[in-house]
């Protein structure tokens, strides 16, 4: 089976004198084998060759210092992202005796994980093209409705936007959508949708978008406006 | 003694202006999160808590510390996308790392101590005929307590209170007469504040997400 991970041959290998350390031998199949390949070829380049060592010293760190349990969680992720950050952030100090980047790196992987939930919240999120072909319009008119603030979209990276469902009612985009965008300026996109799907303690717990579904929407665009230039205190 | 009004009757009670107020002196510096393309030394006249209704004057917030000048704009309550069980149990709030790059921290000093309208202590409340849930209401309810303690006698400064953001938090709303007497310098944006950034962390539990 390829994905083993259990060395075929160590039976054949030589013990490495005084160190008592088995050297693990992996058939050119082996998953972790053609990842390391990988790796290697990529540290051709001196700068991902940079990078590279930075990941495995800071892998091999998390690695040696992460108990069973953390150890099981990660395995059992998802996805390959979430058991790395997983481990890394297992292997950082609790805020309480961590140094204050060790605080920031930390705030910063966990973070990760909450942009994710954001995508997945509330009927997810969708693409330029999903949205476009939603609204009967092209990909060029919903980037230019994002530009103009009509829409939000979420940047990702090199993926582009996400464009929160949300946003979408019976009749297209509801008409609250821009008028929460205008009263939310001068924050970004991802801050405008956390203040929309947090809940607000002039709303009684319920968030924002909650209340925006209920047609309180002279009451969320003030609350809205009153947040971007003041703050919730 | 006068009789207090209670959240059912917001309302500010007519003879304001006849009571005694409780005033104290701060020195500074306070501190004020801003959106970095904008001045430092701003008097907001339309929205925070105590604003003057009929916007005639502005207001300056700030806190008394940095990571509370962080709380006060831009902390979010906890709980995003959360159910009210996991709320409960302890729940992040979330920034993202534009806000970071986008906001900046300004120091503001004074060339005096200011005399402010001191409503940090239930007693305090309770001396101009409110209570503790003054600051916990919308400010719909309390910007109306504006405008009688600005025309007090007394003439205050601002006035400080203790933040619904946080209890430890206090927050500072300087009015605009005491413009000549204050000065705002910023220190650039809050990404390059490492050590606000840790305590604002530390004490919210904030996540920052990627942008």
């Amino acid at each position: 089976m390829p994905h083993t991970q259990r060395p075929t041959n160590t039976s054949r290998a030589p013990r490495k004198r005084g160190t008592g350390r088995v050297p693990l031998v992996l058939p050119a199949s082996n998953v972790l084998y053609t990842s390391f390949a990988t790796l290697v070829e990529q540290a051709k380049e001196p700068l991902r060759r940079a990078i590279l060592t930075r990941f495995l010293r800071a892998a091999g760190s998390a690695l040696g210092s992460a108990d069973t349990t953390t150890l099981a969680k990660a395995a059992g992720a998802d996805s390959d992202l979430t058991a790395v950050l997983a481990t890394l952030e297992a292997s950082l100090p609790e805020p309480g005796s961590a140094t204050d980047e060790e605080v920031i790196t930390r705030a910063q992987l966990l973070g990760l994980d909450t942009r994710q939930q954001v995508l997945e919240a509330e009927g997810g999120t969708l693409s330029a093209e999903q949205m476009a072909r939603r609204l009967h319009l092209t990909r060029q008119a919903i980037d230019l409705r994002r530009r103009n603030h009509r829409l939000i979209g979420l940047p990702v990276g090199r993926h582009g936007y996400r464009y929160p469902a949300w946003q979408l009612g019976p009749a297209g985009i509801w008409p609250w959508v821009p008028q929460v965008i205008d009263a939310l300026a001068p924050h970004d996109p991802w801050q405008q949708v956390f203040f929309l799907l947090s809940p607000h303690p002039d709303l009684k717990g319920k968030t924002p978008l909650n209340a925006l579904r209920a047609g309180r929407i002279d009451e969320v665009v003030t609350l809205a406006r009153t947040y971007a230039a003041y703050g919730l205190g | 003694m006068a009789s207090g009004r209670t959240p059912d009757d917001p309302a500010p009670p007519a003879d304001l202006a006849a009571r005694p107020i409780p005033l104290t002196t701060i020195e500074g510096p306070a501190w004020r999160v801003y959106p970095g393309a904008h001045r430092p030394l701003h008097f907001n006249r339309q929205d925070g808590r105590f604003n003057d209704p009929q916007r005639q004057y502005g207001v300056l917030y700030a806190a008394d510390t940095d990571v509370g000048a962080f709380a006060e704009r831009l902390l979010l309550a906890p709980g995003l996308i959360k159910d009210p069980v996991s709320m409960a149990s302890g729940a992040s709030a979330p920034v993202s790392a534009t806000t970071l790059e986008t906001f900046s921290l300004a120091a503001i000093t004074f060339a005096h101590p200011l005399t402010c309208v001191d409503l940090r202590t239930p007693s305090g409340l309770t001396q101009i005929g409110a209570g503790p849930w003054l600051l916990m209401a919308p400010h719909s309810v309390s910007k109306h307590w504006s405008r009688p303690l600005f025309l007090h006698p007394s003439a205050p400064e601002g006035i400080v209170w203790s933040s619904r953001a946080g209890h430890d938090v206090i927050s500072v709303g300087l009015h605009e007469r005491a413009k000549p007497k204050i000065t705002a310098k910023s220190l650039g944006p809050l990404i390059g504040q490492r050590r606000l950034l840790a305590d604002a962390i530390r004490r919210f539990d904030l996540v920052i997400t990627p942008t």
